[in-house]
């Protein structure tokens, strides 16, 4: 779960080394080509104002990484620059020396910008919503005021896998001395249930891709005395589910969230990732301080586990067919207690000291 | 039966070029293997740090999608034209197009290096993938051969 700190100055000072190979190497180029083409035997470029062009572009893809390492904090767009230009060439320039006969020392570069290709987006990954990892492996300060120790749960289960979750959660805050309010996300469309036929997962999976929002009746919350708010979503093709996200979508509900601490909580097959992303986000539009994110995934190795949930949406009964499916549907005992476990801890979690906030700031600001 | 040995006529040579190394042909194989291992690979890796990108962008959601499957279906239609190209070979593309799964699935792999928080390779979703590519696959070697 943890993020590799030194992947992170890795993939920084790999960006210097571009960016110096680029700037340094296509100026001594243009300086000195003749002399170089002469010992390594390279024919003269044909069209010597195309090779000054070709190597004017080489250059200020040196100063885009160049500006990826003194400013990592807005890096993002230029890595997408940098991955889609370095591409190009890789392919352009292989494509040139495989089927017409370029010389060797071409590919050189292009096998250069085909690894760069790879550093620049492995660096994307790591720099691209950062607050998640941290959101995910610890539990953040909560909101600093008197705490009421009653939470409000909203999930939505067609499989009951939620449910399972929700239930080791409610308990872990019970066990210290928290109150929960579980209300379950009713959908009014029929075709959100289970079991269910085939042309009505057909039009979830359909509806999930085009993200089409879904129908459901609204929040009965019979308080408002809430100092900390679950969502939990099941994740349906990469994505939150429709009923939980409509959710979110509905104005009235924002006050459910507005000013209280929140935890996102994604069940997934297996890639519970950009559920968790959503659930987070759409928290923090509104309102609320979300002090933890969790991902919980079911039980077994692939191929073998997805195969299981196609199994049980098909036959709705675990382990059918015998030996195909895993024996267990869902999460893992092990997970349920895990589970349990973050309860409690979400019960006891810190409150803001206004000190520690300002070094949070300052830590923020001078990290690379 | 269309007859598409003329197709290259009317397109860019280039373009024309892009058929002939995606048909497997034997002369090319070695440079269209590297080409798609490295945009499969990329592939994963987009995919990956889309994830938790654009999360409010329904065309963003729509490509991570169309990314978890489309070096199989890329590679299904691969092999209904190298087939169709070169029927001798339809068996030797399957082999060829199972060894293609490694580097998509290092694609995903990698990411892990830098990241925990990823699901790394997702062999579920390839399995899948495997489902399109090798039954269309063995469809067009029998149709083709």
């Amino acid at each position: 779960m943890r993020r590799i700190p030194a992947a992170g100055l890795i993939l920084r000072y790999l960006c210097l080394l571009t960016a110096l190979a680029n700037i340094g190497g296509n100026i001594g180029l243009q300086l000195g080509y003749p002399l170089l083409f002469n010992w390594l035997g390279v024919p003269p470029p044909v069209d010597a104002r195309l090779f000054a062009i070709e190597s004017a572009l080489s250059f200020s893809m040196g100063v885009v990484a160049l500006l990826i390492f003194f400013d990592t904090a807005r890096a993002i767009p230029l890595l997408q620059i940098g991955a889609l230009g370095k591409g190009a060439y890789a392919i352009v320039t292989s494509w040139h020396w495989a089927l017409h006969g370029l010389h060797w020392f071409y590919l050189v570069f292009a096998v250069w910008d085909a690894v760069f290709v790879v550093i620049f987006i492995l660096y994307w990954i790591y720099l691209e919503s950062r607050d998640l990892t941290e959101l995910q492996q610890s539990i953040f300060d909560g909101i600093d005021r008197p705490r009421t120790n009653r939470a409000l749960i909203i999930g939505f289960s067609l499989t009951d896998n939620g449910r399972k979750v929700i239930h080791q959660l409610e308990a872990g805050l019970r066990n210290r001395g928290y109150q929960s309010d579980v209300i379950w996300v009713v959908a009014q469309e029929s075709i959100f249930r289970f079991p269910m036929s085939l042309m009505d997962f057909v039009r979830i999976i359909l509806r999930a891709f085009l993200r089409r929002p879904a129908k459901i009746a609204p929040l009965r919350v019979p308080r408002d005395d809430y100092d900390l708010v679950v969502v939990e979503s099941p994740t349906w093709l990469l994505s939150m589910g429709a009923p939980v996200e409509a959710v979110f979508l509905d104005p009235a509900n924002r006050r459910l969230f507005e000013g209280r601490d929140a935890v996102a909580l994604a069940m997934s097959r297996g890639a519970y990732q950009r559920t968790a992303a959503m659930i987070v986000r759409w928290l923090e539009r509104s309102g609320a301080n979300v002090v933890a994110a969790r991902g919980y995934t079911h039980v077994g190795r692939e191929p073998r586990r997805l195969m299981s949930l196609w199994f049980y949406l098909i036959f709705r009964k675990p382990g059918f067919p015998p030996g195909l499916a895993e024996p267990h549907y869902g999460v893992s005992q092990d997970t349920l207690d895990a589970i349990a476990n973050f309860g409690e801890d979400l019960a006891e979690r810190s409150r803001t000291r206004p000190h520690w906030t300002l070094l949070k700031a300052l830590g923020a600001a001078l990290a690379p | 039966m269309f007859d598409l040995s003329n197709l290259t006529r009317f397109l860019n040579p280039n373009l024309g070029e892009i058929l002939d190394l995606f048909s497997l042909a034997p002369q090319t194989l070695w440079y269209a293997l590297a080409i798609l291992s490295f945009l499969f690979a990329v592939n994963y890796l987009i995919r990956t740090a889309l994830m938790t990108a654009g999360v409010w962008s329904v065309p963003v959601h729509m490509v991570v999608c169309t990314l978890t499957l489309l070096p199989a279906i890329l590679m299904a239609a691969i092999l209904v034209w190298a087939a169709y190209r070169h029927p001798e070979r339809a068996w030797i593309n399957l082999g060829l197009a199972a060894l293609l799964y490694l580097p998509w699935g290092v694609g995903g792999a990698i990411t892990r290096l830098v990241r925990r928080d990823t699901e790394g390779a997702d062999i579920g979703w390839m399995t899948m993938g495997a489902y399109i590519t090798f039954p269309v696959g063995v469809v067009a070697a029998l149709i083709f051969r």
